[in-house]
Parts: C-alpha cells; sequence; structure tokens
C-alpha cells in the first residue's frame, strides 16, 4: 500500500475508534468505555486553557483508571440523586485530524466534541476540543493513554458534571 | 410566587425553629440580605498567598460585587473596587495577574495597587482641580487572620477578631497541620454554580445528618470511614460558635479511634515526610495529637467553608443563584501531604466531583421545594431537647443535630433586624 492510503486507513480507523468511544458513553455502556482505557490511562478535563499540569492544580475531571472505576460504580449506585433521573446525552464527534505521532507506537489525534444532555428537564450543551493519546492494540483496535477534552468554558461557572464527555 | 408576609420586619419569618420558606427564595429579601449581610459584615475575600509578590492581582468578590484584591510594593494587601472614578469603566479585565498600576482602557487614567490616582491624560484639561479625591474605591475595612482576608463595605463595625470571636481558633488549629505553620492557596479555582439560595449551602456545611443518605452512594463505592462519623453512634459533635459561624468538630471520634492521620483517610507510614516535618516542627506530643484531631470543620459565616482539605468560598449571586469557589488548602512545607490533598479534592468536589454533586442536587431541590406553597415553615429543631453548652459557654449537639442551623438563623435574624448603617 502506498504512504497516502496508509494514512486514510489509519485516519479511517481512528474516527471508528473515537465514534464508538461516543457512542459507549451515549448509551451509558461505562464498564465498556472503561475498558477502552489503557492500564496507565487518564480522563483529563483541565480547569483552564492551556493547563499544563494536571498534579499541581485543579481540574474538572483528572480520572486514572482507579478513580474511573469509583466512578462508575457511583454512576451504577441506586442513589447517586445527581443522576435521578438519568441524564441523557448524545456526543457529536467531528474535525478528526490524525497528528504525526511524537513517539513510536502512539497514535495522536484531534477532534472536536459537542455533548448536549438532557436532565430533569434542562438541556446543556457542552462544547470542546480533545487530544487524543492512542496505543495500537489487537486486530487494528485502539486504547486510550489519555483523552484530554478542553472545554471552551473550562474556566467558567459549571452546573453539576455527572457523566464524563 | 408567594411573598413573604412583611408586617414587622423579617424577624417574623423566624421562630425559634422555624424559618419562613420565603426567606429563601424572595428577591426582595435578598436584596435587603445584600445591604444588611454581604455589604455590611465581614465577608471572606481571598488568601494572601493568592497574591504571594508586590504586583501581583487576583479578582474576587463580595457577593455579586467583583473586588480586586492586589499586593502593593510595601506588601500591604488591598481590597478594589473595579470601577473608575472618571465615567464608571472597569480598570481590570484579567482573572489575575501582576502589574506596576492598572489603567482604565476608557482614558488612561492609572491607578497604582493601593487604588491612588497617579497619571491621567491630557493633564491640561484639569488645570486647578484637586484630583487627588479621585481613586479607586477600596473595600472600606480589609483584615486578616494568618494569611484569611477579610473585607467589609461597612466603615465602621465589630472588629474581624470581635467578628470571628471562637472562630478564629479553628482557623489556627487549620494552620497547625501545617509543618509551617502557614496554609496557602495554589491549586487554582473551580466555580461549581447552583439553581439555589445560598444559605441551603452555608447550612448546608455544617449538617451532619445528611451524609448518610445524601452521600450513601459514595461510601458505598469508596473504603471510607466517613459515613460512620455521621452516624447515630457517632461521639462527633456539632457546634455554634457565636455570629453565625458553626462547625462539626469531628475530634471527639477521631480520638476515640486516636490513629495519627486517620481523619485523612491515611498513616504515618504513607506520609513519613509529613510526620517528619510535624515532629520537628512541634514535638513529637504535639504533632501527634494535631495529627490525630485533623484539620477543622467549620463555616465562617457566610462564606467560608473550611472542609479539613478544602476551602469553599459562597458567592450569592441572586435569591436562587449561588456559586461555589472551590479549591484543594495546600499546607506549606508538606509536599507529600499536598499532592493527596489535591488528588482528594478532584475526586471529591468541584463540577465533576462525586460528594458535591449530590450535595448540589439536594440545593437546587430544595430551593424547587420551597417555591411550593405549604408549608409554609421548615423545621430546625432536630436535637433541641439534647442541645447543651460545652465547657466554653458554646451551644453543642450530637453531630447530626440542628443546633449549627438554629445558631446561623439567630445570628441571620439579629443582621437582619439591626438598624442600617
Amino acid at each position: 500500500m502506498s504512504e497516502g492510503s496508509n494514512a486514510a486507513a489509519a485516519a479511517t480507523a481512528v474516527a471508528a475508534f473515537l465514534h464508538r468511544e461516543a457512542r459507549l458513553l451515549d448509551e451509558r455502556r461505562f464498564e465498556d468505555w472503561q475498558a477502552l482505557f489503557a492500564p496507565d490511562g487518564v480522563y483529563w478535563v483541565p480547569a483552564r486553557e492551556g493547563q499544563a499540569d494536571p498534579l499541581h492544580e485543579v481540574s474538572i475531571f483528572y480520572d486514572d483508571r482507579v478513580m474511573m472505576a469509583a466512578r462508575i460504580r457511583r454512576l451504577r449506585h441506586p442513589r447517586i440523586h445527581a443522576e435521578i433521573p438519568p441524564s441523557r446525552a448524545v456526543r457529536s464527534v467531528s474535525n478528526i485530524e490524525v497528528l504525526e505521532p511524537a513517539a513510536e507506537g502512539v497514535v495522536e489525534a484531534r477532534s472536536v466534541l459537542l455533548m448536549t444532555e438532557f436532565r430533569g428537564g434542562a438541556q446543556t450543551a457542552y462544547h470542546g476540543r480533545v487530544a487524543w493519546r492512542l496505543v495500537p492494540a489487537a486486530k487494528g483496535d485502539f486504547l486510550i493513554r489519555l483523552k484530554r477534552v478542553d472545554l471552551v468554558n473550562a474556566e467558567g461557572m459549571h452546573r453539576g458534571m455527572t457523566v464524563p464527555f | 410566587m408567594q411573598q413573604a408576609p412583611r408586617t414587622n420586619g423579617l424577624g417574623r419569618l423566624i421562630r425559634g425553629d422555624e424559618v419562613h420558606g420565603s426567606l429563601y427564595r424572595d428577591p426582595a429579601v435578598f436584596a435587603e440580605e445584600l445591604e444588611k449581610i454581604w455589604y455590611r459584615i465581614w465577608i471572606y475575600v481571598g488568601h494572601e498567598s493568592e497574591v504571594p509578590k508586590a504586583g501581583d492581582f487576583v479578582m474576587k468578590s463580595i457577593g455579586p460585587q467583583p473586588v480586586i484584591m492586589t499586593r502593593d510594593a510595601a506588601g500591604t494587601v488591598h481590597l478594589l473596587q473595579n470601577r473608575c472614578p472618571h465615567r464608571g469603566n472597569q480598570v481590570c479585565t484579567e482573572q489575575r495577574g501582576n502589574t506596576r498600576a492598572f489603567s482604565c482602557p476608557f482614558h488612561n487614567w492609572t491607578f497604582a495597587l493601593d487604588g491612588r490616582l497617579t497619571a491621567f491624560a491630557f493633564a491640561d484639561g484639569y488645570e486647578g482641580r484637586d484630583m487627588s479625591k479621585l481613586r479607586l474605591a477600596p473595600v472600606p475595612r480589609v483584615a486578616s487572620h494568618r494569611g484569611f482576608v477579610f473585607g467589609s463595605f461597612a466603615a465602621h463595625g465589630p472588629s474581624l477578631a470581635e467578628h470571628l470571636g471562637p472562630a478564629a481558633e479553628t482557623i489556627d488549629r487549620l494552620c497547625d497541620a501545617s509543618p509551617e505553620g502557614e496554609v496557602e492557596i495554589t491549586a487554582g479555582f473551580l466555580q461549581h454554580r447552583v439553581k439555589s439560595n445560598w444559605k441551603f449551602l452555608t447550612e448546608n456545611e455544617v449538617d451532619g445528618y445528611h451524609p448518610a443518605f445524601v452521600h450513601s452512594s459514595i461510601f458505598g463505592v469508596a473504603d471510607s470511614g466517613i459515613g460512620a462519623l455521621y452516624g447515630a453512634k457517632s461521639t462527633a459533635l456539632c457546634r455554634d460558635l457565636g455570629n453565625g459561624h458553626t462547625e462539626i468538630d469531628l475530634r471527639p471520634e477521631f480520638r476515640r479511634i486516636g490513629k495519627p492521620l486517620g481523619w485523612f483517610g491515611t498513616s504515618p507510614e504513607r506520609l513519613p515526610d509529613y510526620v517528619a516535618r510535624m515532629n520537628r516542627a512541634y514535638g513529637e506530643e504535639k504533632a501527634r495529637r494535631i495529627m490525630i484531631d485533623g484539620t477543622p470543620h467549620v463555616m465562617i459565616f457566610p462564606n467560608l467553608f473550611i472542609a479539613e482539605i478544602q476551602i469553599f468560598v459562597l458567592q450569592a449571586l441572586a435569591a436562587d443563584d449561588t456559586v461555589q469557589h472551590v479549591t484543594a488548602l495546600q499546607l506549606k512545607g508538606a509536599p507529600d501531604m499536598n499532592r493527596r490533598l489535591r488528588q482528594q479534592t478532584m475526586g471529591s468536589v468541584g463540577p465533576a466531583g462525586f460528594l458535591l454533586a449530590d450535595d448540589s442536587e439536594m440545593y437546587e431541590r430544595s430551593q424547587r421545594g420551597v417555591a411550593q406553597r405549604q408549608p409554609e415553615w421548615l423545621f430546625i429543631g432536630r436535637g433541641a431537647h439534647r442541645e447543651r453548652k460545652d465547657d466554653n459557654g458554646l451551644p453543642v449537639g450530637h453531630v447530626t443535630d440542628e443546633v449549627p442551623q438554629r445558631g446561623i438563623w439567630r445570628h441571620y435574624r439579629r443582621l437582619m433586624e439591626a438598624a442600617p448603617c
């Protein structure tokens, strides 16, 4: 295959993966979603534009696999008041770009996320750019090492956010 | 919507262990609260560590009013209102930074970090005028306790020390958890907005009755001892510190258990550097006592909640609109401790935090609840029959009792019935 068609195949595989990731969240298949993350995978939503450091300052989300698992167990708990009634959301993924990888065996990608959430009679829209660091897995699939969501209003005032973007 | 029945002032709406629902939702009551509480008494604004260097500034607030906290070249911290004395423009548009002066973008009037007018463009237009009185208005009174900076829009009134009373000691207790005796606010803030009245938040921060029910989903998934602290068999207390300040005092439980750092869900073996520094700073005996007791859980009326490992700064914007500005407390000289403080903060508070998600849901449901017509009153009588005075003469009760709520409303009533300034 030519280099061009290799790149096109990689872009198609990444797009299919990102669409599936969004759908798993839409369908509230949180455990399946978590399984997309590598053991050292991190889900990060910074609290301000250009935040470089997730450890020395607070973020909106900074979940490693342990925190993610606790969050999901809580989402399944019958008395998670913030999810009674459960929210419904649609995530639209667009503007997908596969970048030159910074390291071997890693796929760097970018996308744009628009999530519309409906809960308790109110609709909320979240919009942001997502940076992905993926590692190739079996059968042309990927695992997520980093999903970073930079909300357009990261440092704004937010109502509660219970499910991941 | 039902208006507050107003025949003889707001005091009529607070009677012993009952509070009228309109006090949470009537916009006229909120407007009166701004004048009699938020723009009158001492309000927590920020921490000196947020402006560590000369020229530093950060945007803060007192209720709906923005306030710029600055540090001048002499090291003094100022609270300034963001309004040019010329034609009213905002002089500062950035959230934080470092500057030699604020220049109004409208006509380039320039102000020092203490608010003095230092230069104005095309000076010949003001020939013969005394310009020295034109300045950025300061918040009339500024005072701090252990780095916690408070401001009051009233030119006269009780001193900060008088206002804090026994609550000052809870801030001292917090600072004692640092081997250098200081806390720092350096981890950045999350802003969590709720469609609810600020008083639902102020009351809930010291409500030991709710965790077992509101937070059961966390106690169910995380291996946490917190639930037992707020159980019916707990020896923990709640206390009315006066002037609306209230606390949950978990020390009796922590002392009974007797494990250093047990309050923080960890042990000395896991934070050896912190323990060594504490021992050096205070001696082993006192350090051990501090590490068993833990940090305070105190609501400094009306807007500073010290929640053991975080602070919440409550900002009232409207009768049904409140922002919680939240950050991790950082203990000076305790890097290994601080890492955990930040981690635990991110998991528990902020818009996506496990704890606050459910609290905030309750705030908003309560707000919708009090919009119903009946019953008109809320009942805060829990534990009234067993309320007693502690050795210092302060009202205390079982951790699940409503001693703090009664204390908050007693003080609220005094403030709202006070004569205008």
